[in-house]
């Protein structure tokens, strides 16, 4: 296509920085400058390292400046320091400076409510102006965020319900195998006892050995019961760790390990 | 000090008791800020979308101000100087800084080889405080800072600090020679700066992509353009070549970056999961939308990590892809001269001027393209002293 200054008149300073061997599908580095090889520059003077500065294993040193801004701290910063373990090539070094920033996240709140400032996430987030300029955005945002934690608690509840009677289920047949073990191997007890007593009623010898199974007869009962009553009391606490979150863990650990 | 507080992913907000930045280096500088802008790359901070943005960061590489403070080895800013601040922070002697790739310095980050140095944008450029603030510690004051000349209107300083050099060296990557098809991706504050620099290399065609029907009438009419949305074109790749006679174009520019819309799996797995460095959606279209032997440039910022990009459509192509941060420092006397002739308008762009106590607010209105907004800026309560 042949342009002419005239035909684009209309756009003030067309072509005016036109440059026919600005073309880089052909070799066009400009070589006439005098660069030393490597890093061999008179750096400029040290800012002075006053503070941790993770820097890149890809130099050899701290830049001659750097920003001081937000040193790595807490478990935020140990993932920040063995991402920098790392080179920039690897994803070792990335994946972890991600997970950094969001452990950070958590870690920002918590410094927040340490230090009595309770963070207004609506307007940290900008929420005046959406209700301004979107406000249909803004209450479908609403709705939206009422509905998901909604159907959140709803399955939350429903798994811990799920979760007690599976645990009501398991632990009460337990009890009850073990109650009924406990409630026959009593009743061998008290029937060696009556055999005890009808092979030599008279003796009395036999009488006090009858008198001492029914006491252990009636024990093992007790124990049974008693057994029955506390496993219920210890493992009722631990129900609620049995929800969706231990679910989800037993069915991605086994896969992991693997 | 008024400063801006990120707390993690679309959270931010202005602390009132900010310590003051201090001198640290010889050529370092203190600027009170009178103008501050939020850039679209920011938004990649906002959403979380890179590493090592820790809480307690300040954001903001885009602002003016005047010097309050100088250190013992500054000689080319004095107290009192109006200066704009390029958003690379740059040595001036290391190899890189000497080819002029004033974006690519050795001596200002050192958290990441692969980065330059950058004011408020994370610790992987350098873990620098930044202009959403009233005052800020400016590194190699002798090398970056531009005075601001006389008469320059505030407004348009401010956007010579990112947008304008952005958009501009989007299209000089793009090597455009006179009467080229060129197609921009994306009608933000860069990609309609890189639409109307499109012209001042020669370019025969301007086109833009994007969704917003705002943005679209906007760069259409300040870049004198043809805009689309690639929601009613359908597939852009495919509209670029039917209006390009089954070539492509000459030049595709991505000026959009990590948060793309506009297809499905770069979305999901870019935006939503994280599982590569944001949607690489613009990108992908630009290489499949150049021709042969054409030339994609890229300024959109991604992240560090890895991006889906047809890469086989590059080699079988043929194609150039041509990419950095702008080298701020090296265009700014070209730029300045354009802004002084009225050629390029950069204050035009400025949609929104808001209170820096409601920097919350105006992120959500510029990530949310809300109010149609284009670009906000920032004024802090330092502007008036």
């Amino acid at each position: 296509m042949e342009n002419t200054n005239q035909q684009f008149a209309h756009i003030k300073g067309w072509g005016i920085d036109a440059d026919p061997k600005n073309d880089p599908t052909y070799p066009m580095k400009n070589r006439q400058i005098a660069i030393k090889r490597g890093y061999s520059w008179n750096r400029p003077e040290q800012q002075p390292i006053n503070q941790e500065i993770l820097h890149s294993i890809e130099r050899p040193n701290v830049t001659a400046v750097f920003g001081t801004s937000a040193p790595p701290s807490g478990l935020s910063g140990a993932i920040r320091r063995f991402a920098f373990t790392q080179s920039e090539n690897s994803y070792l070094h990335w994946l972890p400076l991600i997970l950094a920033d969001r452990v950070n996240e958590v870690e920002g709140i918590v410094e927040d409510l340490k230090a009595g400032h309770v963070p207004n996430i609506f307007a940290e987030k900008g929420w005046k102006a959406k209700w301004k300029h979107n406000p249909e955005g803004l209450i479908l945002n609403v709705a939206l965020s009422t509905a998901v934690a909604t159907a959140f608690i709803t399955y939350m509840v429903k798994s811990k319900k799920d979760s007690d009677l599976e645990y009501d289920d398991s632990v009460t047949a337990k009890a009850h195998a073990l109650g009924t073990a406990a409630k026959n191997k009593g009743k061998r007890y008290v029937h060696s006892a009556h055999d005890h007593l009808s092979e030599s009623p008279a003796d009395h010898v036999a009488k006090n050995e009858v008198e001492a199974l029914k006491d252990r007869a009636n024990s093992e009962i007790s124990k049974a019961e008693n057994f029955t009553d506390k496993a219920i009391d210890t493992v009722e606490p631990l129900i609620p760790s049995k929800g969706w979150l231990s679910h989800l863990f037993a069915a991605i650990i086994p896969s992991v390990v693997k | 000090m008024l400063a801006m507080n990120y707390r993690g992913p679309q959270r931010v907000r202005m602390d009132r008791d900010k310590p003051m930045p201090e001198i640290l280096h010889p050529q370092d500088a203190i600027v009170r800020v009178t103008r501050s802008c939020i850039c679209g790359s920011d938004l990649h901070l906002y959403n979380g979308l890179v590493p090592d943005t820790r809480v307690g960061s300040t954001f903001g590489h885009e602002f003016i101000g005047v010097v309050e403070e100088v250190g013992s080895d500054v000689h080319k800013l004095k107290v009192g100087d109006n200066v704009m601040v390029p958003f690379n922070i740059s040595c001036g002697e290391c190899s890189f800084c000497k080819q002029e790739l004033y974006g690519n310095c050795h001596e200002a980050n050192p958290g990441a080889t692969a980065a330059g140095g950058i004011f408020g944008y994370s610790h992987t450029t350098g873990g620098y405080d930044g202009g959403q603030a009233e005052y800020v510690r400016v590194p190699y004051a002798n090398v970056g800072p531009t005075v601001i000349p006389e008469g320059m209107d505030p407004d348009d300083a401010v956007l010579l600090t990112d947008v304008v050099p952005t958009g501009y060296q989007a299209a000089e990557m793009g090597g455009i020679q006179k009467g080229d098809t060129v197609v921009v991706f994306g009608a933000g504050p860069v990609g309609i700066m890189a639409a109307k620099c499109a012209w001042l290399f020669g370019a025969g065609r301007v086109i833009v992509f994007d969704k917003e029907e705002y943005r679209l009438e906007f760069v259409r009419n300040y870049a004198n353009c043809e805009a689309y949305n690639f929601e009613s074109t359908g597939d852009p790749v495919l509209f670029v070549k039917k209006e390009t006679d089954w070539i492509g174009a000459d030049v595709c520019i991505d000026a959009v970056g990590a948060e793309a819309a506009g297809n499905a799996l770069q979305t999901i797995t870019g935006r939503k999961l994280m599982l590569q460095a944001g949607s690489a959606t613009a990108v992908h279209w630009a290489v499949n939308a150049v021709k042969k032997g054409g030339t994609v440039s890229i300024v959109g910022v991604y992240g560090p990590t890895d991006n889906l990009v047809p890469i086989g459509n590059v080699v079988n192509k043929g194609i150039t892809i041509r990419a950095n941060q702008a080298s701020v420092k090296r265009l700014l006397p070209r730029l300045i001269e354009h802004v002084q002739n009225g050629v390029l308008d950069p204050k035009g762009l400025i949609t929104h001027r808001i209170p820096m106590e409601e920097t919350a607010d105006a992120y959500h209105i510029f990530s949310e393209k809300l109010d149609n907004c284009i670009k906000p800026v920032l004024i802090p309560p330092s502007a008036k002293r």
